[in-house]
């Protein structure tokens, strides 16, 4: 790859429009890595009769799952900065998409990632992207099997984006969907409410802060995996990205006959981000996460299935922070720390700091 | 984290709740006579945001009625105040530069956000001197500050002003809607349309000023204030001393937030106000004009002011005929008496300044409104 | 309005500190609040220091909520 990178600096229009130029780009950049990672995991149920569509340059793959009760998930990654303290747009590509199948109880097998590149961007960047996606999947357990490249005119696309589709297979128990939540259960959270969104920010331009913050992008599988092995009947599982926590129980809760009351004070927070929640008027309850997971389970599961998450690192500040409620049906609300009370919507607009 | 997390302790909040219902009990008319209705206005975005934020209303006496007032600077910014900065914003050579509070408000036909998103320069600030850096660093541009706020946040542009004739930056600019507090205090008491009771008055402001601002109110008019800091607690107490007052029969001018405002103010903060602006009459978004209740870049200055700097020509200035912002502000009217509400205006398409801003009374009623 | 937090003073340098929360940094112009020295709180507002925290008048006023918690603890039926 490095004399690739040598002889080509930057990604130019031609890279993308079929010919010589973008052959030489996947084969020299995305084939090696993908392949690398996708035979490093060799998995022992890996049906001879699969073909990746890497080794024929091919935007198709053949895929045989060893189950048809599939999961099926897609999702676009556009973050902004493309390298921020704790990962990249390569690595939330892959953990993002995966962590969608892992919530729906699937086994996450296959992936597919397409590539929106600016005109101009450049190849060492990209090359750096490739490698951490190629890892990541690694850890993940997954095969990139099939992808396609664009490059787009200057401004047409901020420098890149990347789309990610997964495939996994439904595993025994999974949970049954947000229709079975029942007064009473459960509501935990698997750690510390905030991280990725606000290590994002922290950097920006005009913010200036200084902080050891990093983004817990991460996959969720083990904590899942846990989760099921604990609990038959588990409601719903959802990993609370944009918008954070409270958009994510707005979601379960919307048009529905029950409510979800929080407790701010068992909320799980960082103290830096805590600090610059109090700085810039933000809420850690509305922030991006990537590497946490919210449960609505029995509650007679609920001391179970927390001591289960707690035993395994992504989980130790796992704590049970709400439970589903009759009164308040189709709302989400939030006894607060000093025992008033106020309602929780569905974040609005983009988080700004304000001075205010 | 100190200072911040003792003044939200739980076990406190419930004994301070406890004694104002105590304090008020003890005061009610004997027989079957129903309390009277105890108005109590606070004129501070942070105050209106902070009490909804902590569900304090469900903790008071249902006699005890909280009213917001005009003190979210971004509600009180004229529209033609935006359509200014829009303007600006589409000369070639302009970087706007602003507070986040200010990016999602409508002006007459446009907002920051949709310039934006046309491609024009817009960055947020947390800070004027961030401003003042992209100044530096752009030299071939002219960098505008929006300057919105009350007289806590007017020090600090006065003080990337005054850096910037130091360091002989030329390129920065601030476009002025400065606001301050005692004249539109002054002017909701004299409307006479609310009868209010008392007035929780804003910590920060009075960080700067000190208390004596505030001393007219009680002299004048016998009523009760009390300068609140912004934690939980700092409200609580605010109103326990408001109540006391009250009930005793006092009108005094207290201060509840001793740790952070003192009587007399911040005197270097006062001394740069007084260099680098001046009193101006001011016009507030749903008010109207009040006298000398602004403040405008001295012209002493006026190098630094882009109202004298870029003189643009704008369109004629236009309120949604439907918006009763004004009348809300002024704490007369509810938003759920406002037909816009909920239908055509809301959080996602604000249509004024109340819904857009975090604190204001609309986008607080929406977002918070107990369930 | 003004949001405005209590920051701890770490280091000074002329009119420019450095000052931090849960172990956020940031710079904060001190030139409103001179003298300020290290280790003392500060109330930040768009980067700026407006005042210094006074440790007694705070202390006061939590104690006050001590004896109130306290006399509310006696009052229980």
């Amino acid at each position: 790859m490095s004399d690739y990178l040598q002889s080509h600096k930057k990604i130019t229009l031609a890279h993308g429009n079929g010919g010589k130029l973008s052959h030489e780009l996947i084969t020299r950049l995305f084939v090696p890595a993908f392949t690398e990672s996708a035979e490093s995991l060799n998995p022992p149920e890996a049906n001879p009769n699969e073909a990746s569509g890497l080794q024929e340059l091919a935007d198709s793959a053949r895929i045989i799952p060893p189950s048809t009760n599939l999961v099926f998930t897609t999702d676009s990654h556009v973050v902004n900065p493309i390298f921020f303290p704790g990962g990249d747009i390569g690595k939330l590509a892959v953990t993002g998409t995966v962590n969608d199948l892992a919530v729906m109880g699937a086994k996450p097998l296959y992936l597919t990632s397409g590539f929106i590149v600016e005109d101009g961007f450049e190849m060492a960047d990209l090359a750096r992207i490739i490698d951490s996606m190629a890892k990541t999947a690694r850890e993940c357990g997954v095969r990139i099997v099939a992808g396609d490249t664009k490059v787009v005119e200057k401004g047409a696309a901020d420098r890149i984006f990347i789309n990610t589709s997964g495939i996994g297979v439904l595993l025994p128990h999974a949970p049954a969907g947000a229709a079975s939540i029942r007064p009473g259960d459960a509501v935990i959270v698997t750690g510390t409410l905030g991280d990725h969104g606000i290590a994002i920010y922290a950097g920006r331009e005009g913010i200036n802060l200084k902080t050891e913050l990093k983004s817990d992008c991460a996959v969720v599988s083990p904590l899942v995996e846990r989760a099921m092995q604990t609990c038959s009947s588990i409601r719903v599982m959802r990993d609370p990205t944009r918008g954070g926590l409270a958009t994510t129980l707005n979601e379960f809760t919307h048009q529905r006959n029950f409510g979800i009351e929080v407790f701010e004070s068992r909320l799980p927070v960082r103290e830096e981000v805590r600090g610059v929640c109090e700085l810039l008027g933000f809420d850690p309850i509305y922030v991006a996460n990537e590497g946490k997971l919210v449960l609505i389970v029995p509650p007679s599961s609920a001391e179970d299935v927390l001591k289960a998450l707690k035993e395994h690192p992504l989980g130790y500040d796992s704590a049970i922070i709400g439970r589903v409620t009759e009164r308040a049906p189709g709302r989400v609300f939030l006894r607060t720390v000093v025992g008033g009370e106020r309602i929780l919507d569905m974040l609005i607009g983009d988080m700004l700091p304000r001075i205010c | 984290m100190k200072y911040i997390t003792e003044f939200r302790n739980f076990e406190a909040a419930q004994a301070l709740s406890r004694e104002i219902h105590t304090v008020l009990a003890q005061s009610k008319p004997s027989g079957t006579q129903p309390a009277r209705e105890i108005k109590i206005m606070e004129v501070c975005g942070g105050h209106t945001a902070a009490i909804h934020k902590y569900g304090i209303a469900g903790l008071l006496p249902s006699q005890l009625r909280l009213l917001s007032g005009p003190g979210c600077p971004v509600c009180v910014t004229s529209n033609s105040f935006l359509d200014y900065a829009v303007a600006l914003a589409r000369e070639p050579d302009v970087i706007i530069a602003t507070f986040g509070d200010l990016i999602r408000v409508p002006g007459s036909r446009s907002s920051l956000l949709k310039e934006r998103a046309e491609g024009r320069d817009i960055r947020i600030c947390y800070s004027s001197l961030d401003a003042l850096q992209i100044a530096k660093d752009n030299p071939s541009k002219r960098v505008v500050f929006l300057g919105v706020g009350f007289e806590t946040t007017a020090p600090t542009i006065a003080a990337s002003v005054k850096r910037a004739r130091e360091e002989k930056v030329t390129n920065y600019l601030v476009l002025s809607a400065f606001k301050t507090m005692p004249n539109a205090m002054k002017a909701l008491l004299e409307s006479g349309e609310l009868g209010l009771d008392a007035f929780i008055c804003p910590g920060h402001v009075s960080v700067i000023t000190g208390s004596s601002i505030y001393d007219f109110i009680a002299r004048d008019y016998r009523t009760p204030c009390v300068i609140s800091g912004f934690e939980p607690l700092d409200l609580l107490q605010s109103i326990l001393m408001i109540c006391r007052q009250i009930t005793e029969g006092r009108a005094q001018v207290e201060n509840q937030y001793q740790r952070a405002a003192q009587a007399k103010g911040n005197a270097l903060a006062q001394d740069l106000l007084k260099e680098i602006f001046v009193l101006s009459d001011s016009d507030w978004r749903g008010i109207g004009t009040i006298p000398a209740s602004g403040l405008a870049l001295s012209p002493e200055y006026s190098a630094f002011d882009a109202a004298k700097q870029i003189p643009l020509k704008i369109e004629a200035s236009r309120e949604n005929p439907g918006c009763i912002c004004g009348a809300i502000m002024r704490g007369v009217k509810t938003p759920a008496e406002c037909k816009l509400f909920g239908k055509v205006c809301t959080p996602e398409s604000p249509k004024g300044s109340c819904m857009v801003s975090d604190e204001g009374t609309c986008a607080t009623f929406f977002k918070y409104a107990r369930p | 309005m003004c949001l405005a937090i209590p920051m701890k003073l770490l280091r000074v340098d002329g009119n420019a500190g450095v000052v931090e929360v849960g172990g956020v940094e940031r710079t904060a112009d001190l030139s409103l609040v001179q003298p300020a020295h290290p280790g003392q709180y500060v109330v930040v507002h768009a980067g700026f220091a407006i005042s210094i925290t006074d440790e007694d008048e705070a202390l006061k006023t939590l104690e006050l909520y001590d004896e109130m918690i306290r006399a509310a603890g006696q009052a229980k039926p």
